[in-house]
């Protein structure tokens, strides 16, 4: 019998036979639907507009479709029932929410890529045969392409949470809860801004500081260095914070709440 | 094999369920558990698969904490709910699918229990009824071999031949290194398939003891009278006279009804277990 308890190879295997065989046809049919809206919208902007579908498409069908499956990974558990046999199923906590990892972010993200190659090329030939235009072809390596895709991960995480977290209509609370989280933060930050910065504010309003320096009132700003740090680094900080760090807290948040989960 | 102490356990925001609750399951028996209804059996249940967890005290099953649920537990223990989830596939697809999850499954035991109880290993299961649902799945929970089996009212939705052939199925797959513990109310179903005898009442286990035992101390037999007779433990109407059960002071054994025994220790609870004390 395997006796590690936290991760085998074996059962992880199982674990994906097992995703496969009980998702094949919903997740083929729900592929194929978004295909062939994706490459109506294909037509339709291209012959309307003039900046390319590619430009954008690639990016928002990936990160709303994959948003949506990850909400969809535990609706086995929306059922006590259900949720019973996830649960008592001989795998560990670990393997189960890795499973669910891989199929909603890796193995969706290589098989939407490839499915949008093949669209494109289909939407590429129609739209030159019926339509005299020609779409383009898709390129996922420019700049904004590969944010778009960062940002698929990032997101992707913080709806795979929300389906171990919520029982039922995941997306929608996961939505709602992110939103109400965001404009805490800025609420929270803001105060503690407000309270320990209390000298730069007068009243509700920020005013521009002076202080008194060798008998003259200089204004205060920032060091030149450190304006100069966050001038090079600042986005690079922040695209940090949102693009690994927080998912990646995510992810752990999500495994630990799978593991406490009771019926 | 199981070992509950001082166990403590409540839903969120309800009242207590389970206060000091200690249990003791060796290994190699089908246990009946009995108690009325919303007195904890299923959450007891829940509590040995690790589905709930306790507020404090401690439970041992197999060696392994259950609310950790190690894949080698989970391995080790089949739960068949009262109400079955069944994903949308064909039972020969299931068994392809969840067997190799179980070290020890059978598919030969699997395929001649599917075969006592008349299901093709190509329907699809949610295609199935309840009771064929429930069939397959049994089937299949015997097939694993696990050495714990925990069954939530078993018969529920089961047609009368098919009681029968359940109750032959586990007096065959249950071996002495296997154990089964089942919750129902459905006590004649079972026959004489379950024994210990495990009681629940106000989140106490109030008694756990074998049939055998019950013999010793009991004697259960039919009076035909009018009137309800004295200097019984318990009596209840039956036609023609009543059901009496009457402590065993001869020492001649009568056949244990233990559907009766549990109304006698429901309506004369601290008497019987002085008997038993």
């Amino acid at each position: 019998m395997e006796t590690n308890q936290f991760f085998s190879t074996d059962r992880f295997k199982h674990l994906l036979a097992r995703e496969f065989a009980i998702n094949k046809k919903t997740a083929f049919l729900g592929l194929m639907a978004l295909m062939l809206i994706m490459l109506l919208n294909m037509l339709v902007w291209a012959r309307n507009r003039e900046l390319g579908f590619h430009e954008f498409g690639y990016g928002f069908f990936l990160i709303t479709s994959g948003c949506i499956l990850a909400s969809l990974s535990f609706t086995e558990m929306d059922k006590a029932y259900g949720k019973q046999f996830y649960l008592l199923l001989p795998a560990s906590h670990f393997e189960k929410f890795l499973s669910k990892w891989l199929i909603t972010a890796i193995c969706y993200f290589v098989v939407f890529t490839l499915s949008y190659f093949v669209f494109s090329f289909i939407g590429k030939l129609l739209g030159q045969t019926f339509f005299d235009f020609d779409i383009g072809q898709p390129n996922i390596f420019t700049e904004q392409n590969i944010l778009f895709i960062q940002v698929f991960f990032a997101l992707q995480t913080m709806y795979l949470l929300g389906a171990v977290y919520f029982r039922k209509h995941a997306i929608f609370k996961t939505m709602l809860s992110s939103f109400l989280v965001t404009i805490g933060s800025i609420l929270i930050g803001g105060l503690i801004f407000r309270i320990v910065m209390f000298d730069l504010f007068d009243g509700m309003y920020q005013f521009s500081p002076t202080m008194e320096i060798n008998g003259k009132m200089t204004p205060v700003q920032p060091s030149g260095d450190f304006q100069k740090f966050m001038r090079l680094n600042g986005e690079n900080i922040v695209r940090f914070w949102g693009l690994y760090i927080i998912p990646a807290v995510l992810l752990v948040v999500g495994y630990f709440k799978l593991k406490e989960t009771e019926l | 094999m199981i070992q509950l102490q001082n166990v403590h356990f409540q839903y969120k925001k309800k009242t207590p369920l389970f206060q000091a609750l200690n249990l003791e399951i060796p290994a190699g028996n089908i246990y009946g558990l009995l108690g009325k209804n919303g007195v904890g059996k299923t959450s007891l249940l829940k509590l040995i698969g690790g589905l709930v967890f306790p507020k404090s005290g401690t439970i041992d099953v197999m060696g392994f904490t259950p609310e950790n649920r190690f894949p080698a537990f989970l391995a080790d223990l089949f739960f068949l709910p009262e109400e079955l989830h069944v994903p949308a596939m064909k039972i020969s697809t299931f068994e392809k699918v969840y067997a190799p999850f179980y070290p020890r499954y059978n598919s030969k035991q699997f395929h001649e229990y599917l075969a006592e109880f008349e299901l093709d290993a190509g329907k699809t299961l949610t295609a199935l009824s309840q009771g064929q649902k429930k069939k397959a799945i049994t089937a299949f929970g015997l097939a694993t071999n696990s050495r714990l089996l925990i069954l939530d009212e078993p018969t529920n939705g089961l047609d009368i031949p098919s009681k029968s052939l359940f109750r032959k199925l586990l007096t065959t797959a249950i071996t002495d290194e296997r154990t089964c513990i089942i919750s129902t109310h459905q006590v004649r179903d079972m026959g004489n398939l379950m024994d210990p005898i495990i009681i629940m009442d106000e989140g106490q286990i109030i008694f756990n003891d074998s049939v055998e035992t019950i013999a010793e101390k009991l004697q259960f037999e039919v009076k035909y009278s009018r009137g309800e007779p004295d200097d019984v433990l318990y009596a209840e109407r039956v036609p023609g006279g009543y059901m009496v059960v009457t402590e065993n002071l001869d020492g001649e054994e009568t056949e244990v009804d233990i559907e009766v025994f549990f109304n006698a220790m429901m309506a004369n609870k601290q008497a019987i277990r002085a008997l038993f004390a």
